[in-house]
Parts: C-alpha cells; structure tokens; sequence
C-alpha cells in the first residue's frame, strides 16, 4: 500500500502520452538525451549516473533551526512549527563545507540536493543543504516578508539562515567556505556571495551556479505558458489530458508487466520507445513548476494574510479541507501574483519603480559584480527551455572564460551526468580556472 | 482446531476495525470558516472554480474529516515510532543480513502474488510469480536470496485489492489508514483479505503452528520494510495541498497497477 506511493510520486512525472526517438549525442558529450524537454524530466538514466556513494552510505544528520524574532505559524501550517529544517553531511575531521541551496520548490532533502551531499561528500566537503526560500518550511520559518520571488531579499533571508548554521556547529571544523545552487538557487548563489563581500563572514573560496534563470519573470512567465498553452480545450479540459495520460501510461505498463513501474529508467524506457511530444511534455513541466508556484502563492496569502484567494481573516484549521482552495490556487499563475501582489508589496516596501522591481529580478542587476567575481562559475545548457532565445549569449557574457555550457541537458537534466558531476567536483577542490565545452550555436 | 481459534480471533479484529472505521466516519471535513463581514478575495473560489468542470483532485472522500486526522496521526507515528525504529534497524542490522530477512518475508508475499495472479485470470503473472517462489523456496534457500530476479522472474504485485479491481469493483470511499496511510474502501478489504491468506498459508502450509508470535513477528517486519522502501516523509512535499495531492496520486496510481 505505501509500496505504491513511491510509484505514483514518479507518475507525476510523466502525464504523458507516449513515437519513437533516436537519442543522437554531440560527439563530445555523451549526456543520451538531446530533447530539452525530456532531459528536464527524466534526467539522468542510471547507467549515465556518476558514480557516487548511496544515501544511505554517507552520514547526513537533520537538523531544526528557529529562526530569531520570526512571526507566529498558523494552525493551517501547524507541521512548519519545528523550525527551518536543514541537513548537514559533515567528514570527521577539519574540511571544507559546501553551503548548497536548492531551486524552486525544492526542500532541502530533494533528489538533487542529495546529489550534491553524495558528490560533496565523497571529494571531502561538508555538505549543508538549504531548502529554497519558495517552500512553505523557509517562507514560514526563514522569510523577513514571506512575499518570496525578491533575489535580494530571498537571499539576505538565505545568508542570515547560513551564518546562523555557521554559530551553532561549532563542533565543525571549517577550513574554507564554498557555494552552490541550482536553477533559482543559483540566482540565489550569487546574491548571497555579493551580500557577503559586505560583510566578509564566509569569503567564498568558490562559487557555482547551475541553470540559473537570467531574468526570474521572463523564465517564470515561459513555464506558466508551457502549461496554459499546451493543455488542449484550455485549463478546463485539465481533466481530459489527465486522464489520457493516466490511460497511456497503463497501456504502457501492461505492455511491459515484468518493468518495474518503480524502477529508475522506467520513464526513461517507456519515452525511448513511444516519444509523447513536445506539447505534453511542455505541460507537464508547465503543470510541475505551476504546483510549486501556488503552493507559495497560497502560503503567503493566509501567512500575510493579503486577501488574494483566501479571504482575509479566514479560520482554517489543522484539519480543515483545503480541495476548494486547492483548485483555485491551480489556477493563478506566477506572473499573476507578480503583477498583483509581488509588484504592489515591494514598490510599497522600496519606493521603487515597477520597472525597477522588474530589473530587480535578473542577474544583469548584478552584472559589473559578475564580471569581476572571478571565483564564480557558471554551468549551463544551450538548450535550457526556460531561457528566452539569446538569454544563454547573454548569460555566457556575464562570466567571462568561467561558463561551462552544454550543447545539452535542458533545465538542470543532465545534473546527474558523470561529467557534469565531475566539473563540479574539479571546479571546487582545484583552483583551475573552468574551462569551456564545444557548444555549438544556440537553438 | 488451535487455528481455526486464531482465525475467529483475526477476523474479530477486522470486524472491529471497520466498526472503528465506520464510527470515526462520522466526522465530517471541516470547511474552512470564511469571515462573513470581509471583504471577499482578490480571486474567490467562487470565480474560478465552475460546477461543470471535473477537477481531478476531486477524489471521493467523504470521510475526510476522519481521513485528515489519521493524516496527522500518521504523520506523528512516523516522527516518534516508526522512523525511529527504521532507523535503529538500518544503524544495528547490517546490510548483508537486512537484505536476507527481506528476501526471506517477501519470498512468502509472492504466494499472495501468485494467488491474486491466479484470481485475475493472468497466465503470465502467475507462471512469473508461481516459479519465483518455487525457485526462491527452493534454490534461493527458503528464499534469503532472490535468484528468481536474475533468473527473469521479478517481482510482479498482485493483491487482492487488484484482484477486486480486474473483477469491476469500484474503488469506493478513500480511505488513510492508520500507520499504512492512502488507501480506499475497495483496497482495505483487498488488504484484509489478503492478510488473511498469508496468516493460513503461514500457518498451515509452513508448519508454524502454535507458533503465533512468528506470524505478529512477520507484519511488524513487513511494516518496517514497507515503511523503509518508501522515501516519502509527512509534510516535506513542501506543499499545503499534501492531502489532496496524496489523494489524488494513490488513486492514479491503483489505476495505473489495476490496468483499469
């Protein structure tokens, strides 16, 4: 019974009807899938998986922090009352520690953290894993204003959770600090280590950023088309392409009934031999990031309060059925809540111009500290589908002879892949300069 | 006649369970308590969502009042008992000896398997799982090693909640069990059922009787090894519509084992 619940988890991820696919590789890369699409979802087929230690084989201890002066918890999240969870895989002797923080809607325990706890950890690093500031356990616990989405104030939130790990282990013994994120988290990455050239706490020795976005509301405005543009008959007939998905993927299971449906490669399998198309598979990325959008956009609706889907001063409880709320916060896509809670909070908050919030969100912000931070690296794919066309040239520009681009892997696909883990690896435990990939051209 | 003794004293405890069951059931969900002097939201409910659209996540459930206080029961039994307990075992058992007991228990759930194969009339699985077990009894030494995998017969589940389910029983109300967590009316009773078979095969065919303690000694470790198998943890989804995704992910995902 719980036994299927692995299982369906992993359903998610493959609402898809499934045509036949040759996986062509860039001679120098050998990453199998050269579709951004399904790169994004399937990731890294095991047989193409860097070899690391398991989970269960490293020692990763899970910790609470409270955070100082933060607001009272509602019944409705009364589970986020135990504080900010955070985990940390420590060696036994003095080291350097890796801060990694992870992308949007991602907790601290999720598939690619733990890859970077087992990478890390074997090279010889701490590892401490930090949830995004976009989950319910970090805008509850960690956020000063539980509006997230703001890459400076995420990520001041960020730094003062890390420096906070930093006082209470003292039973760690620290040679050197590092940093890592992924998608949002790398965005994040590099505005903590700005932030900390003020207040020189951690001095960086390296940092790396994966798939970040270049600008957050272009990227985000992408994905919430993926999924309003692909659903056929619109959001409303939601239902249908479920529930064809639901059928494709028993046909496909009954076909095959000796395939282990929890098995690693079995989406892996099912998409070599029936290709689903472009369409569904940009729907269900669409559908995936649109899961995690609301949750958030819920969240901080009932925490402050704000009145957007739920009415101000509305009594929910422990046990109180949230279906209704659930449907309705399905369908409010990021850009809504940007232009009518995000925007409004923070030009109230900065005397800001709408266009300046918007600049805000991107990472040519910040661009004359990129150009010159020369222990920042970038690893990216030139066919990330949550770039806009020419987003990657411009990304590129930013970390002059310090971008590793792919020809491909998607968005964060290819995370897995034994050399993209390597070059991470390289990246921190030598002073090398990183170098580039063939890349061909972008599209 | 000792075992016909423990049968009756089994089947009184299934009775007592759903007579729990259909008592707690009298909770009802509670909405949630909208201010009737404010203001409505930004984006009501009443906007977006429409009467005649049918929204997936609308899984049959009345008894989720009760449902979502198991939920939370669940959920506190991981923390304190049952994560705790996985834990101990994986720090104090070692691996080698873990894998052979696990072999061992799920050799015996690959009778259920073979039986429920059988009952939904699937020549295929029933050859797989009937030489699994044979060759794993056999071979594999009472079955502390799974050489049916290597010899192509991997495990195939079959349970009596699919065996309804092939049959055209519906799924019924959903229902969270208490420690096992999603299931639904349909599939508690497949779970009773099958629970039954395996306690007779146990004690029957495998010349356990009298020996009861071995057959409670058999679920605690199947609970341990189910709840280890499984990554999940309560409330880390990082979502405030866990319930209702859960819901929603346990009925697809029968669907999808059913072949519905």
């Amino acid at each position: 019974m719980i036994r299927s619940l692995s299982f369906t988890l992993s359903l998610l991820l493959l609402m898809t009807s499934i045509a036949a696919q040759a996986a062509q590789h860039s001679k120098d890369y050998g990453y199998p899938l050269d579709n951004r699409y399904a790169a994004t979802i399937i990731g890294t087929p095991a047989e193409y998986k860097a070899e690391l230690p398991t989970y269960q084989q490293i020692p990763v201890e899970e910790y609470t922090l409270k955070v100082p002066g933060h607001r009272e918890i509602p019944d409705v999240f009364w589970y986020e009352r135990k504080g900010l969870r955070y985990a940390i895989t420590a060696q036994d002797k003095k080291a350097p520690l890796v801060f990694a923080i992870a992308g949007t809607g991602a907790g601290h325990r999720s598939a690619k953290m733990r890859l970077f706890q087992r990478a890390f950890y074997q090279a010889g690093f701490h590892v401490v894993t930090l949830s995004s500031p976009t989950v319910s356990n970090f805008i509850l616990n960690a956020s000063k204003t539980a509006i997230p989405g703001n890459l400076k104030d995420d990520s001041i939130d960020l730094f003062q959770v890390m420096e906070q790990i930093k006082n209470k282990h003292t039973e760690l013994e620290i040679s050197d600090y590092y940093l890592i994120g992924y998608s949002l988290g790398a965005s994040q990455a590099a505005f903590v280590a700005r932030h900390d050239e003020q207040k020189n706490v951690f001095q960086f020795k390296k940092v790396m950023m994966i798939n970040p976005p270049l600008s957050l509301f272009n990227s985000v405005s992408i994905l919430d088309n993926m999924l309003e543009d692909n659903i056929p008959g619109g959001l409303d007939n939601f239902n249908d392409s479920y529930n064809k998905t639901i059928t494709n993927v028993t046909a496909y299971h009954k076909s095959n009934a000796k395939m282990n449906i929890m098995s690693a490669d079995f989406f892996y399998n099912a998409y070599r031999e029936k290709d689903p198309g472009d369409y569904n598979m940009q729907a269900l990325i669409g559908m995936a990031f649109r899961m995690s959008s609301s949750n958030m956009i819920f969240i901080s609706d009932v925490f402050n309060n704000l009145g957007y889907l739920v009415p101000k001063n509305t009594m929910m409880g422990k046990t109180t059925s949230l279906t209704e709320y659930s449907k309705s916060a399905r369908r409010v896509g990021f850009s809504d809540y940007v232009e009518e809670i995000y925007v409004p909070f923070f030009i109230g908050k900065t005397g800001s111009s709408k266009q300046q919030i918007i600049d805000d969100s991107s990472l040519l912000s910040i661009k004359d500290y990129l150009l010159q931070a020369e222990h920042i690296g970038l690893m990216h794919n030139l066919d990330d589908p949550i770039l806009e066309p020419g987003e990657i040239d411009t990304l590129k520009g930013l970390f002059p002879e310090r971008a590793m681009i792919y020809p491909h892997g998607g968005h964060c696909g290819n995370m897995e892949y034994k050399d993209n883990v390597a070059y991470m690896i390289d990246f921190f435990s030598q002073n090398k300069k990183p170098g580039k990939m063939t890349s061909g051209s972008a599209e | 006649m000792k075992n016909s003794f423990i049968k009756t004293a089994l089947l009184r405890q299934y009775i007592l369970i759903f007579v729990v069951l259909l008592l707690l059931s009298a909770c009802s969900a509670v909405p949630p308590q909208e201010a009737a002097h404010e203001e409505p939201a930004m984006h009501p409910v009443s906007d977006i969502v429409k009467d005649d659209v049918i929204y997936p996540i609308d899984v049959y459930d009345p008894w989720e009042g009760m449902n979502r206080h198991i939920y939370i029961f669940n959920a506190h039994m991981d923390d304190y008992v049952l994560l705790p307990v996985l834990e101990a075992y994986q720090n104090y058992v070692p691996f080698f000896l873990r894998r052979g007991i696990h072999n061992f228990y799920s050799n015996l759930t690959s009778f259920e398997h073979t039986v429920n194969s059988g009952l939904q009339l699937n020549g295929e699985a029933t050859a797989n799982n009937g030489l699994r077990f044979l060759s794993n009894s056999t071979i594999g030494l009472f079955g502390v090693f799974d050489v049916a995998t290597g010899m192509g017969f991997p495990e195939m589940k079959e349970d009596f909640g699919q065996t309804m389910g092939y049959w055209g029983v519906g799924e019924g109300p959903y229902i969270v069990l208490p420690l096992l967590g999603p299931s639904n009316l349909r599939d508690t009773t497949g779970l009773a059922t099958d629970f039954f078979i395996i306690s007779d095969f146990l004690l029957n065919e495998t010349g356990m009787n009298g020996n009861e303690g071995w057959l409670y000694f058999y679920y605690m470790r199947y609970g341990v090894d189910a709840r280890a198998k499984v990554p999940f943890r309560y409330y880390e989804s990082g979502s405030p519509f866990e319930y209702e995704t859960m819901r929603l992910l346990y009925t697809s995902g029968r669907k999808v084992m059913i072949g519905e």
